[in-house]
Protein backbone atom coordinates (compact mmCIF):
# COMPACT_ATOMS: atom_id res chain seq x y z
CA UNK A 1 0.00 0.00 0.00
CA UNK A 2 1.12 3.28 -0.65
CA UNK A 3 0.29 4.89 2.13
CA UNK A 4 3.08 2.36 4.06
CA UNK A 5 5.52 4.46 3.20
CA UNK A 6 4.91 7.79 4.96
CA UNK A 7 4.16 5.99 8.11
CA UNK A 8 8.16 5.31 9.49
CA UNK A 9 8.33 9.20 8.99
CA UNK A 10 5.50 9.69 11.77
CA UNK A 11 7.67 7.71 14.62
CA UNK A 12 10.91 9.93 13.06
CA UNK A 13 9.15 12.92 13.97
CA UNK A 14 8.28 12.12 17.50
CA UNK A 15 6.13 14.86 19.09
CA UNK A 16 5.54 17.31 16.66
CA UNK A 17 3.31 15.80 14.27
CA UNK A 18 0.58 15.77 16.99
CA UNK A 19 1.00 18.82 18.22
CA UNK A 20 0.82 19.69 13.68
CA UNK A 21 -2.41 17.79 13.68
CA UNK A 22 -5.21 19.64 15.62
CA UNK A 23 -3.89 22.91 13.47
CA UNK A 24 -3.96 21.02 10.30
CA UNK A 25 -7.20 19.21 10.90
CA UNK A 26 -9.05 22.10 11.70
CA UNK A 27 -8.01 23.58 8.30
CA UNK A 28 -8.40 20.78 6.10
CA UNK A 29 -10.99 17.87 6.74
CA UNK A 30 -12.53 19.40 10.51
CA UNK A 31 -11.90 15.57 11.30
CA UNK A 32 -9.19 15.73 13.66
CA UNK A 33 -7.34 13.11 13.95
CA UNK A 34 -7.22 11.09 10.58
CA UNK A 35 -4.19 10.30 8.82
CA UNK A 36 -4.59 12.36 6.22
CA UNK A 37 -4.69 15.49 8.45
CA UNK A 38 -1.71 14.57 9.70
CA UNK A 39 0.32 14.63 7.03
CA UNK A 40 -0.63 18.47 6.87
CA UNK A 41 -2.29 18.25 3.06
CA UNK A 42 -4.83 19.67 1.53
CA UNK A 43 -7.35 16.48 1.42
CA UNK A 44 -7.11 15.91 -2.17
CA UNK A 45 -3.22 15.75 -2.36
CA UNK A 46 -3.39 13.75 0.41
CA UNK A 47 -6.06 10.90 -1.17
CA UNK A 48 -3.93 11.46 -4.44
CA UNK A 49 -0.64 9.75 -2.27
CA UNK A 50 -3.23 7.23 -0.43
CA UNK A 51 -5.12 5.96 -3.65
CA UNK A 52 -3.40 3.95 -6.14
CA UNK A 53 -2.84 6.93 -9.49
CA UNK A 54 -3.68 4.22 -11.81
CA UNK A 55 -7.62 4.58 -11.50
CA UNK A 56 -8.64 7.92 -11.84
CA UNK A 57 -12.48 7.98 -10.91
CA UNK A 58 -14.21 10.59 -12.29
CA UNK A 59 -15.56 11.69 -9.10
CA UNK A 60 -12.49 11.73 -7.57
CA UNK A 61 -11.94 15.41 -6.71
CA UNK A 62 -15.87 16.20 -7.31
CA UNK A 63 -16.24 15.37 -3.15
CA UNK A 64 -13.33 15.02 -1.24
CA UNK A 65 -14.93 14.35 2.16
CA UNK A 66 -16.98 11.25 0.61
CA UNK A 67 -13.93 10.46 -0.82
CA UNK A 68 -11.84 11.06 2.49
CA UNK A 69 -14.27 8.66 4.11
CA UNK A 70 -13.68 5.79 1.57
CA UNK A 71 -10.17 6.55 1.69
CA UNK A 72 -10.02 5.92 5.39
CA UNK A 73 -11.84 3.07 5.66
CA UNK A 74 -9.67 1.35 2.73
CA UNK A 75 -6.47 2.15 4.49
CA UNK A 76 -7.24 1.88 7.86
CA UNK A 77 -8.58 -1.79 7.68
CA UNK A 78 -5.47 -3.89 8.47
CA UNK A 79 -3.48 -2.25 11.01
CA UNK A 80 -6.17 -0.67 13.19
CA UNK A 81 -10.26 -0.30 13.25
CA UNK A 82 -10.04 3.71 13.13
CA UNK A 83 -7.56 6.28 13.27
CA UNK A 84 -7.79 7.53 16.71
CA UNK A 85 -9.07 4.46 18.84
CA UNK A 86 -8.42 4.38 22.30
CA UNK A 87 -5.71 1.98 22.27
CA UNK A 88 -6.32 -1.67 21.00
CA UNK A 89 -5.36 -4.35 24.14
CA UNK A 90 -2.10 -5.76 23.63
CA UNK A 91 -2.75 -8.69 21.60
CA UNK A 92 0.65 -10.35 21.14
CA UNK A 93 3.66 -10.22 23.10
CA UNK A 94 5.90 -9.35 20.94
CA UNK A 95 4.57 -6.93 18.43
CA UNK A 96 7.27 -5.44 15.67
CA UNK A 97 8.67 -1.64 16.20
CA UNK A 98 6.05 -0.03 12.94
CA UNK A 99 2.70 -1.31 14.57
CA UNK A 100 2.94 0.41 18.10
CA UNK A 101 3.56 3.78 16.36
CA UNK A 102 -0.12 4.68 15.67
CA UNK A 103 -0.75 3.28 19.66
CA UNK A 104 2.02 5.26 20.62
CA UNK A 105 0.65 8.24 18.87
CA UNK A 106 -2.32 7.76 20.13
CA UNK A 107 -1.20 6.89 23.56
CA UNK A 108 1.37 9.93 23.71
CA UNK A 109 -1.56 11.97 24.44
CA UNK A 110 -3.06 10.01 27.21
CA UNK A 111 -0.31 9.17 28.82
CA UNK A 112 1.44 6.15 27.74
CA UNK A 113 1.57 3.49 30.32
CA UNK A 114 -2.17 2.07 29.25
CA UNK A 115 -3.42 -0.27 31.98
CA UNK A 116 -2.64 -3.66 31.48
CA UNK A 117 0.56 -2.70 30.15
CA UNK A 118 1.38 -2.63 26.51
CA UNK A 119 4.09 -4.49 25.67
CA UNK A 120 6.36 -3.25 22.48
CA UNK A 121 9.67 -5.38 21.22
CA UNK A 122 12.77 -3.25 21.20
CA UNK A 123 14.02 -5.92 18.44
CA UNK A 124 17.16 -6.60 19.70
CA UNK A 125 19.50 -8.52 16.56
CA UNK A 126 21.75 -10.26 18.93
CA UNK A 127 19.44 -12.85 20.60
CA UNK A 128 16.00 -14.24 19.24
CA UNK A 129 14.03 -13.14 22.79
CA UNK A 130 12.54 -9.07 22.47
CA UNK A 131 13.10 -6.95 25.57
CA UNK A 132 10.15 -5.36 26.47
CA UNK A 133 10.50 -1.80 27.50
CA UNK A 134 7.74 -0.03 29.25
CA UNK A 135 7.08 3.65 27.70
CA UNK A 136 7.47 5.43 31.25
CA UNK A 137 5.35 8.42 31.98
CA UNK A 138 5.99 11.32 29.88
CA UNK A 139 8.68 9.76 27.31
CA UNK A 140 8.69 9.26 23.93
CA UNK A 141 7.33 5.71 23.19
CA UNK A 142 8.34 6.04 19.22
CA UNK A 143 10.12 3.06 18.09
CA UNK A 144 13.66 4.50 18.23
CA UNK A 145 13.65 6.54 21.36
CA UNK A 146 12.52 2.47 22.78
CA UNK A 147 15.51 1.04 21.35
CA UNK A 148 17.77 3.77 22.82
CA UNK A 149 16.44 3.66 25.74
CA UNK A 150 16.74 -0.32 26.47
CA UNK A 151 20.21 0.35 25.14
CA UNK A 152 20.61 2.77 27.90
CA UNK A 153 19.93 0.46 30.21
CA UNK A 154 21.88 -2.18 29.48
CA UNK A 155 24.90 0.59 29.79
CA UNK A 156 23.32 2.01 32.68
CA UNK A 157 23.23 -2.18 34.39
CA UNK A 158 26.59 -2.40 33.61
CA UNK A 159 27.96 0.54 34.83
CA UNK A 160 26.57 -0.03 37.75
CA UNK A 161 28.28 -3.52 38.24
CA UNK A 162 31.66 -1.80 36.91
CA UNK A 163 31.07 0.65 39.99
CA UNK A 164 30.82 -2.28 42.66
CA UNK A 165 33.46 -4.01 41.08
CA UNK A 166 36.60 -0.37 41.01
CA UNK A 167 37.00 -0.01 44.56
CA UNK A 168 36.14 3.57 45.48
CA UNK A 169 33.82 4.18 42.62
CA UNK A 170 30.58 3.66 44.87
CA UNK A 171 30.75 7.13 46.23
CA UNK A 172 31.37 8.51 42.29
CA UNK A 173 28.08 9.48 40.35
CA UNK A 174 27.89 10.07 37.02
CA UNK A 175 29.02 7.84 34.14
CA UNK A 176 32.65 9.64 33.06
CA UNK A 177 34.03 10.05 36.24
CA UNK A 178 32.66 6.44 36.77
CA UNK A 179 34.79 5.60 33.32
CA UNK A 180 37.41 7.61 34.87
CA UNK A 181 37.93 5.14 37.68
CA UNK A 182 37.82 2.29 36.13
CA UNK A 183 40.16 4.18 32.98
CA UNK A 184 42.33 4.53 36.12
CA UNK A 185 42.22 1.10 37.95
CA UNK A 186 42.60 -0.82 34.59
CA UNK A 187 46.09 1.49 34.27
CA UNK A 188 47.27 0.82 37.81
CA UNK A 189 46.30 -2.69 37.24
CA UNK A 190 48.71 -2.62 33.93
CA UNK A 191 51.32 -1.04 35.35
CA UNK A 192 51.89 -3.23 38.49
CA UNK A 193 52.49 -6.54 35.89
CA UNK A 194 54.85 -4.09 34.15
CA UNK A 195 56.64 -3.81 37.85
CA UNK A 196 56.09 -7.54 38.85
CA UNK A 197 57.59 -8.46 35.76
CA UNK A 198 60.31 -6.48 35.87
CA UNK A 199 60.88 -7.64 39.61
CA UNK A 200 60.69 -11.23 38.51
CA UNK A 201 63.08 -10.24 35.73
CA UNK A 202 65.73 -8.52 38.18
CA UNK A 203 65.80 -12.09 40.50
CA UNK A 204 68.68 -12.91 39.72
CA UNK A 205 70.05 -12.36 36.10
CA UNK A 206 72.20 -15.38 35.92
CA UNK A 207 69.11 -18.02 37.23
CA UNK A 208 67.15 -19.63 34.48
CA UNK A 209 63.72 -20.29 35.33
CA UNK A 210 64.02 -23.98 34.60
CA UNK A 211 63.36 -25.02 38.17
CA UNK A 212 61.64 -22.68 39.45
CA UNK A 213 58.37 -24.51 40.27
CA UNK A 214 60.29 -26.73 42.27
CA UNK A 215 61.31 -23.80 44.92
CA UNK A 216 58.47 -22.27 45.18
CA UNK A 217 56.95 -25.08 47.86
CA UNK A 218 59.36 -24.79 50.43
CA UNK A 219 59.83 -21.03 49.74
CA UNK A 220 56.34 -20.96 51.11
CA UNK A 221 57.74 -22.81 54.15
CA UNK A 222 60.07 -19.95 54.55
CA UNK A 223 57.83 -17.25 54.46
CA UNK A 224 55.67 -18.86 57.65
CA UNK A 225 59.14 -17.46 59.49
CA UNK A 226 61.67 -20.74 59.75
CA UNK A 227 64.73 -20.12 60.81
CA UNK A 228 67.22 -20.33 57.45
CA UNK A 229 71.29 -19.16 56.99
CA UNK A 230 72.32 -18.50 53.62
CA UNK A 231 74.27 -20.59 51.57
CA UNK A 232 73.32 -24.11 53.21
CA UNK A 233 71.52 -26.33 51.38
CA UNK A 234 67.84 -25.58 51.16
CA UNK A 235 66.41 -28.84 51.54
CA UNK A 236 68.05 -28.42 55.17
CA UNK A 237 66.65 -24.92 55.89
CA UNK A 238 63.31 -25.70 54.66
CA UNK A 239 62.42 -28.70 57.33
CA UNK A 240 65.12 -28.10 60.39
CA UNK A 241 64.89 -29.86 63.17
CA UNK A 242 61.37 -31.15 62.91
CA UNK A 243 62.10 -34.35 61.91
CA UNK A 244 59.22 -36.83 60.27
CA UNK A 245 56.21 -35.32 62.32
CA UNK A 246 57.03 -31.51 61.19
CA UNK A 247 58.03 -31.88 58.37
CA UNK A 248 54.15 -33.02 57.68
CA UNK A 249 53.22 -29.91 59.76
CA UNK A 250 55.01 -27.61 57.38
CA UNK A 251 53.95 -29.79 54.78
CA UNK A 252 50.19 -28.48 56.04
CA UNK A 253 51.22 -25.21 56.79
CA UNK A 254 52.51 -24.60 53.11
CA UNK A 255 49.25 -26.20 51.42
CA UNK A 256 47.35 -23.80 54.27
CA UNK A 257 49.29 -20.96 52.88
CA UNK A 258 49.23 -21.49 49.14
CA UNK A 259 45.46 -22.07 49.09
CA UNK A 260 44.38 -19.72 51.01
CA UNK A 261 46.15 -16.88 49.08
CA UNK A 262 44.11 -19.18 46.02
CA UNK A 263 40.94 -19.23 47.58
CA UNK A 264 38.14 -17.28 48.04
CA UNK A 265 37.02 -15.93 51.51
CA UNK A 266 35.10 -17.26 53.20
CA UNK A 267 33.48 -13.47 53.75
CA UNK A 268 33.41 -12.01 50.62
CA UNK A 269 30.68 -9.14 51.38
CA UNK A 270 33.03 -8.02 54.11
CA UNK A 271 36.31 -8.16 52.07
CA UNK A 272 34.19 -5.71 50.01
CA UNK A 273 33.36 -3.57 52.89
CA UNK A 274 36.89 -3.62 53.80
CA UNK A 275 38.26 -2.36 50.56
CA UNK A 276 35.48 0.32 49.97
CA UNK A 277 37.67 2.47 52.40
CA UNK A 278 40.96 1.48 51.43
CA UNK A 279 41.76 3.22 48.05
CA UNK A 280 43.61 2.49 46.79
CA UNK A 281 44.82 -0.85 47.94
CA UNK A 282 48.46 -1.09 46.47
CA UNK A 283 50.59 -3.69 47.45
CA UNK A 284 48.88 -5.03 50.09
CA UNK A 285 49.13 -8.93 50.93
CA UNK A 286 45.72 -9.45 51.21
CA UNK A 287 44.93 -9.09 47.15
CA UNK A 288 43.07 -12.06 47.22
CA UNK A 289 40.08 -10.58 48.68
CA UNK A 290 39.21 -9.42 45.31
CA UNK A 291 36.76 -12.04 43.69
CA UNK A 292 33.82 -11.69 45.94
CA UNK A 293 32.17 -9.68 42.80
CA UNK A 294 30.07 -12.59 41.47
CA UNK A 295 29.34 -11.65 37.74
CA UNK A 296 27.07 -14.46 37.14
CA UNK A 297 24.38 -14.10 40.12
CA UNK A 298 24.43 -10.42 40.96
CA UNK A 299 21.89 -8.17 42.42
CA UNK A 300 19.80 -6.82 39.50
CA UNK A 301 17.80 -9.85 37.79
CA UNK A 302 17.92 -8.24 34.68
CA UNK A 303 19.35 -9.17 31.21
CA UNK A 304 22.53 -7.91 31.29
CA UNK A 305 23.23 -10.41 34.18
CA UNK A 306 21.17 -13.51 32.98
CA UNK A 307 23.68 -12.46 29.26
CA UNK A 308 26.31 -12.62 31.65
CA UNK A 309 25.69 -15.98 33.02
CA UNK A 310 25.35 -17.37 30.09
CA UNK A 311 28.45 -16.05 28.79
CA UNK A 312 30.92 -16.28 31.34
CA UNK B 1 30.33 -17.87 42.72
CA UNK B 2 33.77 -16.42 41.39
CA UNK B 3 35.49 -17.93 44.00
CA UNK B 4 35.97 -21.31 42.85
CA UNK B 5 36.71 -20.35 39.23
CA UNK B 6 39.06 -18.15 40.79
CA UNK B 7 40.82 -20.68 42.57
CA UNK B 8 41.00 -22.22 39.35
CA UNK B 9 41.61 -19.67 37.41
CA UNK B 10 44.38 -18.55 39.32
CA UNK B 11 45.84 -22.49 39.34
CA UNK B 12 45.57 -22.53 35.82
CA UNK B 13 47.64 -18.89 35.48
CA UNK B 14 50.29 -20.13 37.51
CA UNK B 15 50.79 -23.22 35.74
CA UNK B 16 50.92 -21.94 31.84
CA UNK B 17 52.87 -19.21 33.19
CA UNK B 18 55.62 -21.16 35.03
CA UNK B 19 55.47 -23.49 31.85
CA UNK B 20 55.92 -20.60 29.73
CA UNK B 21 58.88 -19.43 31.91
CA UNK B 22 60.84 -22.68 31.53
CA UNK B 23 60.88 -23.01 28.01
CA UNK B 24 62.08 -19.63 26.82
CA UNK B 25 66.17 -19.33 27.48
CA UNK B 26 66.69 -16.44 29.49
CA UNK B 27 70.04 -16.67 30.13
CA UNK B 28 71.57 -14.66 27.86
CA UNK B 29 68.99 -11.41 27.83
CA UNK B 30 69.28 -8.12 29.15
CA UNK B 31 67.18 -6.64 31.98
CA UNK B 32 64.55 -5.25 29.28
CA UNK B 33 64.36 -8.69 27.45
CA UNK B 34 64.04 -10.61 30.49
CA UNK B 35 61.15 -8.04 31.51
CA UNK B 36 59.46 -8.44 27.89
CA UNK B 37 59.75 -12.45 28.33
CA UNK B 38 58.07 -12.27 31.37
CA UNK B 39 55.31 -10.10 30.79
CA UNK B 40 54.76 -11.64 27.50
CA UNK B 41 54.92 -15.23 29.53
CA UNK B 42 52.21 -13.77 32.18
CA UNK B 43 50.14 -12.22 29.54
CA UNK B 44 49.81 -15.22 27.07
CA UNK B 45 49.17 -17.02 30.70
CA UNK B 46 46.78 -15.44 31.71
CA UNK B 47 44.60 -15.26 28.25
CA UNK B 48 45.25 -18.93 28.20
CA UNK B 49 43.88 -19.60 31.46
CA UNK B 50 40.65 -17.46 30.45
CA UNK B 51 39.49 -19.50 28.18
CA UNK B 52 37.08 -18.34 25.38
CA UNK B 53 34.06 -16.58 27.08
CA UNK B 54 35.85 -13.46 26.40
CA UNK B 55 37.21 -11.90 23.45
CA UNK B 56 40.16 -9.82 24.87
CA UNK B 57 42.34 -13.48 25.71
CA UNK B 58 41.93 -13.92 22.36
CA UNK B 59 43.04 -10.24 21.11
CA UNK B 60 45.46 -10.46 23.73
CA UNK B 61 47.15 -14.03 22.33
CA UNK B 62 46.81 -12.21 18.85
CA UNK B 63 48.79 -9.25 19.35
CA UNK B 64 51.60 -10.95 21.76
CA UNK B 65 52.06 -13.68 18.73
CA UNK B 66 52.09 -11.09 16.15
CA UNK B 67 51.91 -13.24 13.30
CA UNK B 68 51.11 -12.87 10.01
CA UNK B 69 47.58 -13.88 9.57
CA UNK B 70 46.61 -11.40 12.54
CA UNK B 71 45.02 -8.69 10.57
CA UNK B 72 42.43 -11.01 9.89
CA UNK B 73 41.47 -11.83 13.51
CA UNK B 74 39.19 -9.07 14.39
CA UNK B 75 36.61 -10.33 11.45
CA UNK B 76 37.29 -13.71 12.83
CA UNK B 77 36.56 -12.66 16.56
CA UNK B 78 33.52 -11.05 15.33
CA UNK B 79 31.80 -13.72 13.64
CA UNK B 80 32.43 -16.29 16.39
CA UNK B 81 31.56 -13.84 19.55
CA UNK B 82 28.53 -12.61 17.45
CA UNK B 83 29.35 -9.38 18.42
CA UNK B 84 27.14 -6.58 17.95
CA UNK B 85 28.67 -4.20 15.84
CA UNK B 86 28.30 -0.54 16.66
CA UNK B 87 25.08 0.68 15.59
CA UNK B 88 24.28 3.20 12.82
CA UNK B 89 24.94 6.32 14.27
CA UNK B 90 23.34 8.82 11.55
CA UNK B 91 19.46 6.50 12.29
CA UNK B 92 19.96 7.71 16.13
CA UNK B 93 21.06 11.02 15.22
CA UNK B 94 17.85 11.33 12.72
CA UNK B 95 14.99 10.96 15.34
CA UNK B 96 16.34 12.98 18.32
CA UNK B 97 14.49 15.74 20.15
CA UNK B 98 15.41 18.66 18.64
CA UNK B 99 15.67 20.10 22.42
CA UNK B 100 19.07 18.87 23.86
CA UNK B 101 20.62 21.03 26.72
CA UNK B 102 24.37 21.57 26.03
CA UNK B 103 25.11 20.43 29.43
CA UNK B 104 23.62 16.99 28.04
CA UNK B 105 26.26 17.56 24.99
CA UNK B 106 29.16 18.28 26.78
CA UNK B 107 28.52 15.39 29.52
CA UNK B 108 27.54 12.91 25.89
CA UNK B 109 31.50 14.23 24.56
CA UNK B 110 33.22 13.67 28.13
CA UNK B 111 31.90 9.64 28.09
CA UNK B 112 32.34 9.31 24.48
CA UNK B 113 36.24 9.94 24.97
CA UNK B 114 36.55 8.35 28.13
CA UNK B 115 35.09 5.35 26.20
CA UNK B 116 37.65 5.60 23.17
CA UNK B 117 40.24 5.55 26.16
CA UNK B 118 38.84 2.46 27.60
CA UNK B 119 38.53 1.09 24.23
CA UNK B 120 42.30 1.08 23.64
CA UNK B 121 43.16 -0.24 27.37
CA UNK B 122 41.07 -3.46 26.79
CA UNK B 123 42.54 -5.46 24.38
CA UNK B 124 40.23 -6.45 21.47
CA UNK B 125 38.06 -3.55 22.74
CA UNK B 126 38.33 -2.11 18.92
CA UNK B 127 35.84 -4.51 17.71
CA UNK B 128 32.84 -3.85 20.46
CA UNK B 129 30.40 -1.58 20.90
CA UNK B 130 29.89 0.17 24.36
CA UNK B 131 27.56 -2.10 25.92
CA UNK B 132 30.09 -5.52 24.95
CA UNK B 133 33.00 -3.34 25.94
CA UNK B 134 31.72 -2.43 29.64
CA UNK B 135 31.26 -6.59 30.06
CA UNK B 136 34.90 -6.97 28.48
CA UNK B 137 36.18 -4.23 30.93
CA UNK B 138 34.76 -6.14 33.62
CA UNK B 139 35.80 -9.61 32.85
CA UNK B 140 39.74 -8.12 32.00
CA UNK B 141 39.48 -6.08 35.25
CA UNK B 142 38.87 -9.06 37.59
CA UNK B 143 41.16 -11.07 35.69
CA UNK B 144 44.23 -8.74 35.97
CA UNK B 145 43.55 -8.63 39.25
CA UNK B 146 44.21 -12.66 39.39
CA UNK B 147 47.28 -12.02 37.72
CA UNK B 148 48.84 -9.47 39.77
CA UNK B 149 47.91 -11.21 42.70
CA UNK B 150 49.67 -14.41 41.84
CA UNK B 151 52.58 -12.37 39.87
CA UNK B 152 52.98 -10.72 43.41
CA UNK B 153 53.57 -14.40 45.11
CA UNK B 154 56.06 -15.72 42.37
CA UNK B 155 58.52 -12.49 42.67
CA UNK B 156 58.35 -12.25 46.67
CA UNK B 157 59.04 -16.08 46.95
CA UNK B 158 61.38 -15.58 44.19
CA UNK B 159 62.90 -12.31 45.78
CA UNK B 160 63.22 -13.70 49.32
CA UNK B 161 64.82 -16.65 48.36
CA UNK B 162 67.27 -15.28 46.06
CA UNK B 163 68.26 -13.04 49.06
CA UNK B 164 68.72 -15.42 51.81
CA UNK B 165 70.65 -17.79 49.69
CA UNK B 166 73.35 -17.58 46.77
CA UNK B 167 71.42 -20.11 45.03
CA UNK B 168 72.49 -21.27 41.03
CA UNK B 169 70.22 -22.62 38.79
CA UNK B 170 71.44 -26.24 39.42
CA UNK B 171 70.87 -25.15 43.19
CA UNK B 172 66.77 -24.73 42.31
CA UNK B 173 66.39 -27.55 40.09
CA UNK B 174 67.40 -29.85 42.57
CA UNK B 175 64.39 -29.04 45.53
CA UNK B 176 62.11 -31.58 46.27
CA UNK B 177 58.35 -30.55 46.08
CA UNK B 178 57.46 -29.59 42.62
CA UNK B 179 54.71 -26.55 43.38
CA UNK B 180 53.27 -27.54 39.83
CA UNK B 181 52.63 -31.34 41.83
CA UNK B 182 51.20 -29.96 44.81
CA UNK B 183 48.74 -27.75 42.40
CA UNK B 184 47.46 -30.19 40.38
CA UNK B 185 46.51 -32.56 43.48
Amino acid sequence: MRHSSPTPDLPAAGGEIPALAPTSAAASTGSGGTFTALLGLPTSQAIELLLPVAEPAPTFPSDPHLVDRAARFSSFASPSPSPPPPPPPASAANKRKAEPAFKGRAAKKGKSTAAGGEDRGSGEDEKPAYVHVRARRGQATDSHSLAERARREKINARMELLKELVPGCSKVSGTALVLDEIINHVQSLQRQVEYLSMRLAAVNPRVDFGGIDNFLTTECGRITGLNCKSGMDLEQVSWPDMGVHGARNLMQLQQQIWHGDLAHPQQPASQWEKREDVHPPVFSSTSSSLFGYDLASSGPQQQPASKLKTEL
Amino acid sequence: MRGPTAKAFKQGFLRSFLLSLKSCRTGDMSLQERKRAVRSSADAAMATARGGGAIWPRALLASSSSSPSSSSWPGLLLNAAKVKTTRCKSTARRCCRPKRSSSEMIARRLVRKRTKILRGMVPGGELLDSVSLLREAMDYVVHLRAQVAVLRRVSNAMHHMAATSYLTGLDLSRLAQGLLHRVCN
